[in-house]
């Protein structure tokens, strides 16, 4: 029996140091290409080059701050002048969401930040409690107000005027390709 | 401090201008991590930078200036001065001098970005993204597309609700009525989720709850989430129209309305927002009612009121885990800004759930028995909503929340089996339409009563106790 928990515990160490030296080496490597600013690929983190796929639609994973994910409009060659003034509204769109929510997430996450040193330095470091928090959440709702009506009156005359254009483009797109 | 007040600025310049001053500073001190940036919150990133780049402290930038003004010295605790970086005051008073952005890049960034990165929309230049590509959808691949817009779960739900009002109806005997209702109600509901869907994407993104959502992952484009809506909504509408009766295409057709272009924007305004919602869940079973009766009779009524007084313990206890998203994302829900009142309407709907369930037997919609079960039943939510009103945490408001998912078919489900009969035949009928989901032979389909049978039957029928325990146990007395 006890042979038999050594001999586990022994391997569970070598898995644990093997484990380690690998975990180390991945930020060892990982530090090491944090200093050139090309993107990083590995084996599981791959991605499309969007240089070599103008013609695809592109989708990327969200932003941190903002949380909205970034599109690349497909560009065909000879894109008719309504075709790329179309696409240039969307990114306009695009740009204006992106915009308001990076700034926004960044002011929350500041003042969230700010609340809780606050609130830590009066009760000697203890974590904050979610009725105090109830009171910043209350706070930040109230003040973003008028520039949360502002961005979503902006957004539905954005969001429901792209419409009508998109279905002109999907018609020239079907009209073309017929 | 004093700011002088601004004349209104437009929204989009406004808010462009703030973002770049943010989004400059951000961008170059991210450009010296930009591998960390998705391993670090939000948070780290946002006390990184202020560490990093003096250029937050004491700038000229109004924004700044007035977020850091507590840092030294004031004796504000909360962010409730009027210097705070948050009132309409401090919005850009040098607007006019340094927006000279233009249309060109909102942005400014200083990064010595690689030649992918600037292929990167704008905004999007200060971290490693992975881009993937998103091709049309196919045929088959549309589908679980378009059950993602209606929310297939939670309309399928609520049309349950809808059949369940239009099984409560005394000669609920038509069951091509009831499927042209049930495909009716579900194209309207479709409907009103897909509208949803498509006006809320930059919102989703932000709540971990429908980040994943089909438009939020740009899975389809929003003409065709818009399409798909517009025309589920049409047929919905058209077949209640035509194949059930023009007043419950109408009620479809409001609680379509009430749902996309009310409900959906006041949730941004007021928290009153709950209430018009709460309307919204109210409608669908008087549908079903006004599918058999074409017409809303107090029964239809109480039916709605019991779904009514039900969507606030329902929805409030799921808004208070949602407290922190709702408040970043900018909804205004009770929850957040007046946490005692969110647990005290559920607590006040639970107790008004206890008048409206025995006004059911008063009304001749079902025997007095549903009084006791329903009650039953009604006590344990109240437990629940008592319990959250006390403690106002997240595990009571779970408790609560799946508590009253398992509420509403229980008590749908108990109003239907102590359905009043009048007959035995209509017994047959009730118990078939309880069944729901299951075929019903014709054979029990019943032949119109005379006026005169039916009340002098109902005379008889004083023995209630009866009819739940065996049902060819009541007699016809002619």
């Amino acid at each position: 029996m006890n042979s038999l928990r050594t001999r586990t515990a022994t391997t569970a160490i070598r898995i644990c140091r093997r484990h380690a030296s690998s975990s180390a080496k991945a930020t060892a490597s990982k530090a090491a290409a944090s200093a050139s600013t090309e993107p990083l690929l590995t084996k599981k983190r791959e991605s499309l080059d969007p240089a070599q796929n103008k013609d695809k639609f592109l989708v990327g994973n969200p932003h941190p701050v903002s949380n909205l994910r970034p599109v690349l409009y497909p560009i065909p060659a000879n894109e008719p002048k309504e075709d790329r003034l179309f696409r240039e509204r969307c990114e306009r769109v695009d740009a204006f969401n992106q915009n308001f929510w990076v700034n926004n997430n960044a002011m929350f996450n500041k003042a969230k930040a700010e609340f809780e040193e606050k609130v830590r330095a009066t009760n000697g470091n203890q974590p904050v409690t979610t009725d105090e928090l109830s009171v910043f959440y209350k706070d930040f709702l109230d003040k973003a107000y008028e520039r949360q009506l502002n961005y979503n009156k902006q957004w539905w005359i954005e969001n429901i005027g792209l419409l009508l254009p998109a279905a002109k483009a999907a018609v020239r797109k079907w009209t073309s390709r017929s | 401090m004093l700011h002088r007040v601004n004349p209104v600025i437009s929204g989009a310049r406004l808010i462009r201008s703030e973002g770049s001053r943010i989004h400059s500073r951000l961008s170059s001190s991210c450009t010296h991590s930009l591998h960390r940036l998705q391993n670090k919150s939000p948070l780290a990133l946002l006390q990184g930078s202020s560490r990093g780049s003096g250029a937050l402290r004491g700038s000229r930038v109004t924004f700044t200036r007035a977020s850091f003004s507590s840092h030294n010295g004031s004796a504000a605790i909360l962010p409730t001065e009027a210097n705070n970086i948050f009132s309409r005051d401090n919005q850009d008073q040098d607007d006019s001098a340094t927006n000279s952005s233009g249309t060109a890049g909102f942005f400014t960034t200083s990064s010595s970005a690689s030649a992918s990165s600037s292929l990167a929309p704008e905004g999007f230049r200060d971290y490693n993204i992975r881009w993937k590509e998103v091709k049309m959808p196919t045929l088959t691949g549309v589908v679980p597309i378009y059950m993602d817009l209606a929310k297939a779960r939670l309309g399928a739900l609520v049309t349950l609700t809808t059949m369940s009002g239009y099984a409560m109806t005394p000669a609920a005997d038509d069951l091509s009525t009831l499927f042209s209702l049930t495909v009716g109600t579900a194209l309207c509901i479709t409907s009103a989720n897909a509208y949803n869907q498509f006006v809320e994407p930059p919102y989703d993104a932000q709540m971990s709850r429908t980040r994943n959502r089909v438009l939020v992952r740009k899975a389809v484009s929003p003409l065709h989430a818009w399409s798909f809506a517009t025309a589920t909504g049409l047929g919905g509408i058209g077949i209640l129209a035509t194949m059930v009766n023009p007043l419950t295409a109408a009620l479809g057709a409001a609680n379509l309305v009430l749902y996309a272009a009310v409900y959906t924007p006041m949730k941004r305004m007021s928290i009153v927002n709950t209430w018009v919602g709460s309307v919204v869940g109210a409608l669908p079973p008087m549908m079903g009612w006004a599918a058999c009766t074409n017409s809303l009779g107090p029964e239809a009524w109480l039916l709605g009121l019991i779904l009514y007084a039900w969507q606030f313990p329902h929805f409030n206890s799921l808004a208070w885990n949602l407290r922190a998203d709702y408040s970043k994302a900018g909804y205004r829900m009770m929850s957040v800004t007046d946490p005692k009142l969110n647990a005290r309407v559920s607590l006040r709907y639970s107790l008004a759930l206890i008048p409206l369930v025995t006004l059911a037997p008063y009304l001749d919609m079902t025997t007095w028995w549903f009084a006791v079960d329903g009650n039953i039943v009604n006590a344990v939510m109240l437990a629940g909503a008592a319990n959250f009103w006390r403690k106002r945490d997240d595990k009571s408001a779970r408790q609560l929340f799946f508590g009253s998912l398992i509420y509403l078919p229980v008590v749908l489900a108990l109003m239907m089996l102590h359905k009043k009969v009048k007959k035995a035949e209509d017994e047959a009928e009730a118990n078939a339409a309880a069944a729901l989901t299951s075929v019903v032979s014709t054979s029990s389909a019943v032949v119109e009563e005379d006026d005169d049978e039916y009340e002098y039957v109902d005379v008889d029928e004083d023995d209630d106790e009866e009819h739940h325990t065996s049902p060819t146990s009541v007699q016809k007395k002619l």
